[in-house]
């Protein structure tokens, strides 16, 4: 879309035209689907969490203003409101969690799986993808939120400091720790799916 | 030489291909000799390459319409709130015009009433401020009512011109719409004004005869969707008053908060940000304010009692009441012009938009679960 029709949109979007934004949003509703299920692990929770999304972003449009893409700032609501219904449902569970993972030697404590339901497998037939999957969702948030935008949609490190408001230092360390982590989960999977085999 | 720990960190960013060359080349050369580094530096690869295989998965079939659907609802809800502030805007005007009924009785011993050239100042209350001075003449007959409100308009009423008196008690002044009777009792310094809407009937005055009396001036407000009233009281037995109200509040409704405060600067400054309290002229700033969560039914058995417990010394204007009238009023004129078929006017537009604000306002008074009370105590001992 080029940058004057973009604007121009925002400006009607911005008055309460619904059309505007349901042109706006055309090009990102897929991805910020996506976002949502691999964050919130659930293809119907996914459903509801980026409707949300996209009516949060109608209601908050005044506040968008223009110094980013506006896809950008849809995806840090996405992020925000993924982030915000984790945390929510973990103060639902009466789990207690450990605090901040801090990776300082490799070490990850491992968070217990949030409250959601069991996560819908449909789209993964592949038994390893099935693996990878639930091994993301067993990452803290932050992680997780990592990995999903970097390796699973590809942002770049520039467009994922601008989506999270974060120093893109902090970014580059963050999506380091986030790999090695899952790599430590998935190779604790690996050893109980080697066992077991074996058996 | 880089240490593996450093090289650990930059593992990521070199498989993202986000380093210089120079320290590219570094981490190259660390892991091509450093075999434990090479292991890890593949099992990230690894995970990446896992995570990218991952597939995207498609948007659920009814998600534009029902998204669609929620938009349009969230749209509309923001139009009902724009209208519900225009609304309000208009309601000022609206209850300008209908103009509050208003019934101030001065203890005897009369605290401002003064003979001779100072003029006498009295408020009527209701959302426009306006100040009404009264001149005599040497025979202490009412000369001219000034009105002063603020934009600095002055509207003078003068005797000879639309003064109309069948007795010196009783003056009725009318210009531009807006009816005042001014009822004076001479012999002892009270006099008593109330302003009459010229469409529809006087409710009862009370009588002066001094002591406590109650002035109830519903002052509406439609203020986030809460319908709130504002009640004033006038006391000469300030303490006991003070309880005796709240005794029969506390009956009815729960008491949201209480401020008593002789700094009438700080009252209607907070009057101002509960968006209630504005019923209080320059000349009447409460002593005391207490607000009452209520509902419907409560507050109308709460007014029941008031009324019995004070009886003679209350007066009541029911906006509620104007606001009806005002309605059947337009319904009438409303068909006038569908039966002349003018219906394309702006007149009939703005009558359409009228009648549809007030039986919003009244709605929301009908549906309010809760109503706020703002019971203001002006201690007049």
């Amino acid at each position: 879309m080029s940058d004057t029709k973009e604007r121009d949109l925002v400006k009607r979007a911005k008055s309460g035209d619904v059309e505007a934004f349901e042109q706006l949003i055309l090009g990102c509703e897929k991805k910020v689907f996506n976002i949502a299920y691999r964050m919130i692990g659930n293809y119907d929770d996914a459903n509801e969490l980026a409707q949300e999304v996209f009516l949060k972003a109608f209601r908050t449009i005044k506040n968008f203003k223009g110094d980013s893409l506006f896809s950008t700032w849809i995806y840090r609501v996405t992020a925000n409101v993924c982030l915000d219904e984790l945390r929510r449902r973990k103060k639902k569970a009466v789990i207690s969690l450990d605090e901040d993972i801090e990776l300082k030697d490799g070490e990850v404590k491992r968070q217990i799986p949030d409250d959601a339901p069991t996560p819908d497998l449909e789209a993964e037939s592949n038994e390893i993808k099935n693996i990878v999957n639930e091994s993301i969702r067993q990452l803290p948030d932050d992680y997780r939120n990592m990995i999903v935008l970097r390796d699973i949609q590809g942002f770049s490190y520039d467009e994922i400091s601008k989506i999270v408001n974060c120093p893109e230092g902090t970014v580059k360390s963050r999506i380091n720790r986030a790999r090695q982590a899952l790599k430590k989960i998935l190779q604790g999977k690996k050893e109980l799916f080697d066992e077991e085999y074996v058996k | 030489m880089k240490k593996c720990e450093e090289v650990l960190e930059l593992l990521s960013l070199y498989i993202d291909d986000e380093l210089d060359d120079v320290t590219a080349k570094a981490v190259e050369e660390h892991v091509k000799l450093c075999s434990s580094c090479k292991k890890e530096l593949e099992l990230l690869r690894e995970v990446v390459k896992m995570c990218n295989g991952l597939d995207e998965v498609e948007l659920p079939e009814n998600f534009n319409e029902s998204l669609h659907q929620k938009l349009i609802s969230e749209q509309k809800e923001m139009e009902e709130n724009r209208k519900i502030r225009l609304m309000e805007y208009r309601k000022m005007k609206l209850t300008a015009s209908i103009a509050a009924i208003f019934i101030l009785v001065f203890a005897a011993g009369g605290l401002f009433y003064r003979f001779g050239n100072l003029s006498q100042m009295f408020g009527i209350s209701g959302r426009k401020e306006a100040m009404y001075y009264k001149e005599v003449d040497e025979q202490n007959r009412v000369a001219a009512l000034k009105r002063e409100d603020e934009n600095k308009l002055t509207a003078s009423y003068d005797k000879s011109e639309n003064i109309e008196s069948d007795n010196t008690d009783d003056i009725s002044v009318s210009a531009t719409g807006d009816t005042f009777a001014l009822n004076t009792d001479p012999d002892n310094n009270n006099f008593s004004i109330s302003s009459v809407p010229t469409e529809t009937d006087v409710p009862g005055i009370a009588t002066n005869d001094g002591g406590t009396f109650i002035a109830f001036n519903e002052d509406v407000n439609v203020y986030g969707g809460n319908y709130s009233i504002s009640i004033t009281a006038y006391s000469d037995n300030f303490n006991s008053d003070v309880s005796t109200i709240n005794d029969i509040a506390e009956k009815y409704g729960t008491k949201i908060e209480e401020v008593a405060n002789n700094d009438s600067k700080a009252i209607t400054a907070k009057g101002g940000s509960v968006g209630a309290i504005m019923g209080f002229t320059a000349t009447n700033r409460a002593d005391y304010i207490v607000s009452y969560s209520m509902d419907k039914s409560s507050y109308d058995d709460f007014i029941k009692e008031i009324r019995d417990k004070y009886k003679g010394k209350y007066y009541i204007s029911n906006n509620e009441e104007a606001l009806n009238n005002r309605l059947t009023e337009i319904n009438q004129i409303m068909s006038e012009f569908e039966k002349r078929k003018t219906t394309d006017t702006d007149e009939y537009k703005s009558l359409v938009q009228e009648r549809e604000n007030i039986l919003n306002q009244l709605n929301i008074l009908e549906t309010s679960d809760e109503i706020i009370i703002d019971i203001g105590i002006v201690n007049n001992e």
